[in-house]
């Protein structure tokens, strides 16, 4: 299904790599690590472009804004930067979370910024007067991911209190919360996401299990583990995404021994495996670019590895 | 997409009630907001006009160009070009990409209003003072073709008559100092017809095609001050001089003209100023001048009034709808503020836990038979799966929110960082 272009070992020197990701406009990719700096590259030939240095502790999370102009980072010394990707300039910093930002995401304007951090909160930031909006204080643990429906009318949030909350971005008021009542204790959500439609949204658990909800109704859909009922991560927040293309629907996450899962949606079952990591390190984040056209995994040691469609032929 | 997890209620209002914002950013003499209703243009008292993000109520872009007030602002379809008219004779049109203005078109006279052609960007029709009202072709730059439309209107028999009769009371004095001249004009909405009102009360229905006026009618003996036609095209509402406001329905073609409602307040004497119907054009607002500082907003069927929208501390200009976020915004005309009226939705606190339910009454619960029995976790885990038969379709996005709008794609203004000008200079 999906043909190694290149891979890249060690990106950031002896340090731990968090996320990968592929800018919108599929030109640049940027990893962000332990060791206080985004490297951004080009996507293509996997040539480092830049680095960006300014955080002063380790880097969680990373954002393109929608026109591929600038990326965010945000980071354990409790700030976001927002940076010119064209010269490296840093252009804003956010303040005001009082612990580790995890999380961040732009609304499809670029206008807004939003953030889920240890402290708790989430933050709506106006991106351009550099200016904190709203916090939306309702988890009780640190909220360990955030993202916007379509139409950035909805933000979902996952938190280590085991909870998925649904907020209406204008009053900042909760508008759901998703428990799975069936299945005994809460485990802390480490990842969110909203199905292209938003209809659904997806989360992972530090049971090992990757759920789709219809958050409509509370319920949980579909739910999809490792290989013979295994868990796919017990430890650490892997980043999953949504890959249609050529009639593919599938979810795809890394596990934590260095393979990349991709389920069907509708079966549940395991598709297909590709391997992300020569020293089976986890796997923290795959990024999907055009709906499954380029994929990018990285994992916790630095492996960073491009994938290209790669159409299996029938045979007659 | 929110909308349908909010409040039901709510969320069906006809019409926002609650003063939710003020945005004080320059004096702004007009406001207009996009067919998405996600961005606000709003044309300064200095020739300036101020984009602002409605999600963030901030200022996105500021288009400089103009030198004097700016009288009417008009967005395309796509929400992608602004067409800006003001009283320094100049009409603008911008394209918000190039985030400058692709064309101008300079008159002899100031503008009072301007309003794009639904079917091209380049065509408008404009009103100016002291002149006849024109249609405008800018397609070729520096080379704009302009059409002059007759403010004479066309008559039958009986009615030249009466206006003649008219015409022989008034000295020969008072007849030049009441010229007869075009003050509005506006489109219908499959922008076939141009409706302009003139100083003496008249509204014409000139054809765009053979720039013949079609039929005219005479409201009142007062100047027309505006008219507003229905996102259905089948209401049009007349705003005279003499302090009343008139409805009419509008057939087909505007084949006939029919008058509907009259709005009027006979104990204050206020002058209204801006019009506006709802999508549906059930309802409609009007801001006010004179004592009340207050929008009214009437439904249009019985002609009641049904809310008055309070809050202001100054009397409103420029009013404008947004339908798809159901919020009014509103222009003073001390201080240039806009005035933001919304819906205000109530925090469902069973949101927060959803073991809780919010009942209206104690109810006595009786405990299920298996309510608290052990289930055996491998059987568990059978019903689990048994229980996720369902079908899942995780691309096909709804085609309608629950107001019963379109999603829609509307032109994204880019966030640019790097031009500090937009923040400091306001």
């Amino acid at each position: 299904m999906y043909k190694l272009r290149y891979k890249l070992s060690q990106i950031h020197a002896n340090a731990l790599v968090s996320t990968a990701k592929i800018s919108p406009d599929g030109r640049y990719l940027a990893t962000a690590s332990s060791d206080k700096a985004v490297k951004i590259w080009n996507l293509a030939t996997g040539e480092l472009i830049r680095t960006l240095i300014g955080h002063t502790e380790g880097i969680s999370d990373l954002e393109f804004t929608p026109n591929s102009a600038y990326i965010a980072s945000c980071s354990d010394d409790m700030t976001i930067r927002i940076w010119d990707l064209q010269n490296g300039e840093l252009l804003r910093i956010l303040k005001g979370h009082t612990f580790h930002v995890n999380s961040i995401k732009f609304n499809h304007k670029g206008s807004i910024l939003i953030s889920g951090s240890s402290d708790e909160n989430i933050r709506v930031w106006d991106v351009k007067r550099g200016k904190c909006l709203r916090v939306l204080s309702a988890h009780s643990d640190a909220i360990s991911c955030v993202d916007f429906c379509f139409d950035a009318s909805i933000i979902v949030s996952g938190s280590y209190d085991g909870l998925v909350r649904l907020f209406d971005l204008d009053t900042g008021q909760c508008l759901k919360t998703l428990i799975d009542d069936q299945r005994g204790p809460n485990f802390p959500i480490t990842f969110v996401k909203f199905s292209p439609n938003a209809k659904y949204v997806l989360s992972s658990s530090l049971d090992g299990d990757l759920r789709l909800w219809d958050y409509m109704n509370n319920r949980v859909v579909k739910t999809y583990q490792g290989p013979n009922c295994t868990p796919v991560a017990e430890k650490y927040t892997l980043g999953s995404d949504f890959v249609i293309f050529n009639n593919q629907k599938c979810v795809v996450s890394g596990d934590e021994t260095g393979h990349i899962l991709f389920w069907d949606v509708q079966t549940k079952k395991i598709q297909f495996v590709l391997e992300g990591s020569s020293n089976s390190s986890p796997i923290m984040h795959v990024s999907v670019w055009n709906g499954g056209e380029v994929l990018s995994s990285v994992s916790l040691d630095g492996e960073l590895r491009v994938w290209d469609y790669h159409e299996i032929k029938k045979e007659a | 997409m929110n909308l349908s997890l909010l409040d039901p209620f709510a969320v069906a209002s006809d019409f926002p009630e609650t003063l939710t914002e003020t945005l004080s950013y320059g004096y702004s003499t007009c406001v207009k907001f996009n067919r998405k209703g996600d961005y606000l243009a709003s044309g300064l008292a200095d020739g300036n006009i101020v984009i602002i993000d409605v999600d963030t109520n901030s200022v996105i872009l500021i288009l400089r160009g103009h030198v004097r007030a700016i009288t009417s602002l008009c967005w395309s379809e796509d929400g992608r070009y602004l067409l800006s008219s003001s009283r320094d004779f100049k009409v603008d049109l911008w394209d918000l990409k190039q985030r400058s203005a692709i064309r101008t078109v300079v008159f002899d006279s100031p503008i009072w209003g301007s309003t794009i052609f639904p079917d091209d960007i380049f065509k408008f029709t404009a009103s100016l003072f002291e002149n006849d009202a024109v249609i405008v072709d800018m397609s070729e730059k520096d080379n704009a073709k302009i059409v002059k439309l007759s403010t004479k209107p066309v008559m039958a028999n009986s009615e030249v008559n009466s206006s003649g009769s008219e015409e022989r009371e008034g000295s020969h004095r008072k007849r030049r100092l009441k010229r007869h001249q075009t003050l509005v004009c506006t489109l219908s909405k499959d922008g076939k017809y141009i409706i302009t009102g003139t100083s003496r009360g008249w509204i014409n229905v000139i054809d765009r095609a053979s720039v013949k006026t079609l039929r005219s009618f005479k409201v009142c003996d007062s100047n027309i001050k505006g008219i507003e036609i229905s996102v259905t095209g089948s209401r049009m509402i007349v705003n005279a001089g003499d302090k009343t406001l008139r409805q009419y329905l509008v057939a087909p073609n505007w084949e006939s003209i029919q008058l509907q409602q009259k709005y009027q307040d006979v104990v204050n004497k206020i002058q209204y100023n801006g019009v506006k119907f709802s999508y549906d054009s059930e309802y409609l607002c009007a801001s006010t001048l004179g004592s009340t500082h207050d929008i009214y907003i009437w439904e249009a069927k019985m002609g009641s009034l049904v809310k008055i929208l309070e809050g202001s501390k100054e009397e409103l200009i420029s009013v404008d709808w947004n339908y798809r976020r159901c919020c009014i915004a509103a222009t003073g005309m001390d201080s240039g503020t806009i005035y933001l009226w919304s819906v205000v939705y109530p925090q469902k606190w069973s949101n927060l836990a959803p073991d809780f339910e919010e009942i209206e009454e104690n109810i006595d619960y009786e405990e299920k038979e298996d309510e608290f029995d052990l289930i055996d976790s491998a059987k568990e885990s059978g019903k689990v799966d048994q229980q996720e038969q369902y079908d899942v379709d995780v691309v096909t996005k709804d085609e309608k929110d629950a107001r019963g709008f379109s999603f829609i794609d509307s032109f994204v203004i880019e966030t640019k960082l790097d031009d500090f000008d937009a923040i400091g200079s306001i």
